[in-house]
């Protein structure tokens, strides 16, 4: 029977099909006495094969495709699967107990993982994920249950999932998987942002999607532009859908229309950029060169995921200068790594902290972590010629810290002309303003650099103290909050005082709800997902700026985010009601 | 046991101390030897051939571990251990 739920949708679209449940645990375990030990170890021995099977097709399949690097972590899965200790134990429990294999495996590594827990070494702790892959998939084959493998997905599916790691979306094959919908996950979280890249259709947060269906689940319905999932959908539903499926289809032929024929500027003349955010260089592609005025901000920190050492020079340098030249002459803002918080690779960190957010994240991990930073801007100096590079620091925090940047920087220059190694000498460096302490002293830190792009992702978790992935808080994210808006016209006014470039890059600028405030505000570069682009650029030459600055003036008046959404709502409704159709 | 037991102290010198990778190079070197070889840190004894037990050492950098070897070729076993030890498993 048709079952309803409801999420946030984060990546837009209109999809049904086939579903896959990708789960990476085997949740009930069964447990029973046996009578026979000896068959019960023929069992396992031909689970082990059978793993030992899986494992030596994936080692070979990731070498081929991802080199040996990546491909070394099943050696050690090889390892753990051939244990002799782990092996012994089993077998003398088997005859001790009398119990079955899967329910004693079961047991015996929950104390392996009780023990890697104690370590308080971060690093060798992540390592129990390893440990449990392994275990689980002797356990299927014990139990002859397939597990779906998320990079070898045959079929065209909906994934429908408790939770997706940064690292396992990461190697999902967007062919395949039509659509995704998670239990946990925020407008914010990677999931989301990478979704959006990959143009997937994507709802997360649907609430005990599992604990409340417990028919088997054949096929799902996803609407992830008002964020229902349907879960063996009715055939009405599926017909329902079909025809909103059209009715956007011709909403975006309509904003193409408009692009095509009108500039990117507002109705009184005023030229807005219109810029887009990407992961990996396989986004650039003529949608993105055609419809953008460049790339906003290079995120890259996926290039360093999925590792289990970082990339070298020559790797980064290569897919920088890949989307340089792809982009040419259009710019290119690469923002060094922001990795830490909730993207940890496992390299990257050895101790855990208490509070990765507030942590050694960023820029500040690059201070730490000295060689790795400058093998990072070598390899983006390097990739400055031809094309039109910019880098962006993120995180930022103080005038010391950006000096403390630029000093590096201008090391790793020095070391280059020393070497005759070429590169742009006057490239433009700008900063992520995504800290509060950092929109306060805006006036003093475009002294020293040569751009801004407001990261209101984190500017918002950071102002209003809400982590974006807690559920519970969630509700407190509010970039509508006055406190976020004036930030962010403190933040424009300094840049305009200075005649510096500031450009808005975090999620409020693919809103078609904020445009007109931001333009009023003063912004002229706005950068998102190239999902978001048609909607925001088509709205643009129906703005006007003059009319927007009262229209911002007014909105900056109320006190509560309430009073701010409501005017915005109305806003949209009696003047852009063609095309944005949101509220 | 009639061989003798040999034992040496070593020292973990990379910086992310006995990882996943470490531990499989271990493991790979010490199951070509007949003998029992343990790992020795914190109190707690694990047997060398077995990635899971020397994963669950836990073993940071500037950890000292005794080594300690029974059979024919222990000696050669520790000096091979030594010489992992002292490589940094490859690693900085």
């Amino acid at each position: 029977m048709e079952k309803v739920f409801h999420g946030i949708p984060v990546s837009p679209g209109i999809v049904w099909g086939e579903a896959l449940v990708y789960d990476t645990e085997v949740i009930n375990i069964p447990r029973f006495k046996i009578k026979n030990p000896k068959e019960e170890l023929k069992r396992v021995q031909s689970a082990i094969d059978s793993t030992k099977e899986e494992l030596l097709l994936l080692h070979k399949n990731t070498l081929e495709n991802f080199g040996k690097k990546q491909a070394d972590i099943f050696d050690v899965h090889l390892m753990v699967l051939e244990d002799e200790t782990l092996l012994s134990e089993l077998k003398r429990r088997i005859y001790e107990e009398l119990m079955n294999a899967e329910s004693i495996l079961y047991d015996i590594t929950q104390k392996y993982i009780k023990d890697l827990k104690t370590t308080e070494n971060s690093i060798i702790e992540e390592r129990k994920a390893d440990v449990i892959d392994v275990i689980d998939r002797i356990i299927r084959n014990l139990l002859k249950q397939k597990r779906p493998d998320i990079e070898n997905i045959k079929k065209p599916c909906i994934l429908l999932s408790k939770d997706l790691p940064p690292s396992e979306t990461a190697r999902l094959n967007p062919d395949k998987v039509r659509a995704i919908v998670l239990e946990r996950g925020s407008t914010t979280s990677h999931v989301a942002i990478l979704a959006r890249s990959l143009k997937i259709p994507t709802i997360v947060g649907v609430n005990n999607m599992f604990e409340s269906y417990t028919e088997p689940i054949k096929g799902a319905a996803v609407d992830a532009v008002e964020g229902t999932l349907y879960i063996n959908p009715a055939s009405a539903t599926i017909k329902k859908l079909r025809l909103k499926k059209r009715q956007l289809s011709r909403k975006i032929l309509q904003y193409e229309k408009t692009i095509i024929s009108h500039p990117s500027q507002t109705k009184d003349g005023r030229d807005i950029s219109v810029m887009v955010n990407i992961e990996f260089p396989g986004e650039v592609d003529d949608n993105v060169k055609y419809l953008s005025a460049g790339i906003g901000l290079y995120r890259t920190e996926y290039l360093f995921l999925n590792k289990t050492e970082p990339p070298t020079e020559e790797e980064q340098y290569n897919e920088y200068s890949y989307v340089a030249k792809a982009m040419a002459p259009l710019p290119v803002v690469l923002r060094t790594i922001d990795i830490g918080g909730d993207k940890l690779a496992s390299y990257a960190s050895f101790f855990k902290e208490q509070n990765p957010q507030l942590g050694c994240r960023a820029v500040r991990f690059c201070l730490v972590h000295k060689e790795f930073f400058k093998t990072q801007l070598r390899a983006m100096l390097r990739s400055t010629t031809p094309g039109n590079i910019k880098i962006m620091f993120p995180m930022i925090s103080s005038v010391e810290e950006l000096r403390d940047v630029k000093k590096i920087f201008h090391e790793v220059m020095d070391e280059l002309t020393q070497k005759k190694v070429p590169f742009k000498k006057d490239l433009e460096i700008g900063i992520m303003i995504e800290i509060p302490s950092a929109v306060l002293i805006a006036d003093e830190l475009g002294k020293e650099c040569n751009f801004f792009s407001i990261g209101t992702n984190d500017l918002i978790q950071y102002s209003l103290a809400v982590d974006r992935n807690n559920e519970t808080i969630a509700h407190l994210y509010e970039p509508a909050h006055p406190a976020i808006l004036r930030m962010i016209e403190m933040t424009i006014a300094s840049a305009m005082k200075l005649k510096i470039p500031c450009s808005i890059c975090g999620e409020m600028a693919s809103d078609p709800l904020f445009t007109e405030l931001l333009i009023g505000l003063g912004l002229d570069t706005f950068s998102m997902s190239s999902v978001s682009i048609p909607q925001i650029r088509a709205l643009i030459p129906s703005i006007d700026y003059e009319e927007a600055k009262v229209f911002a003036e007014k909105i900056l008046q109320y006190p509560t985010a309430k009073e701010i959404r409501s005017a915005l709502k109305e806003r949209i409704r009696s003047k852009y009601k063609n095309i944005v159709s949101i509220v | 046991m009639s061989t003798k037991q040999l034992e040496k102290t070593l020292r973990v010198v990379n910086s992310l101390g006995i990882h996943a990778r470490p531990a499989a190079m271990i493991v790979r070197a010490m199951q070509k030897y007949d003998g029992h070889i343990y790992l020795i840190y914190n109190g707690n004894s694990r047997n060398a051939k077995s990635i899971l037990q020397i994963l669950s050492l836990g073993a940071p950098k500037d950890a000292e571990i005794v080594a300690i070897a029974d059979g024919k070729d222990a000696q050669a076993a520790l000096e091979d251990l030594e010489e992992i030890f002292e490589s940094g498993f490859g690693e900085e």
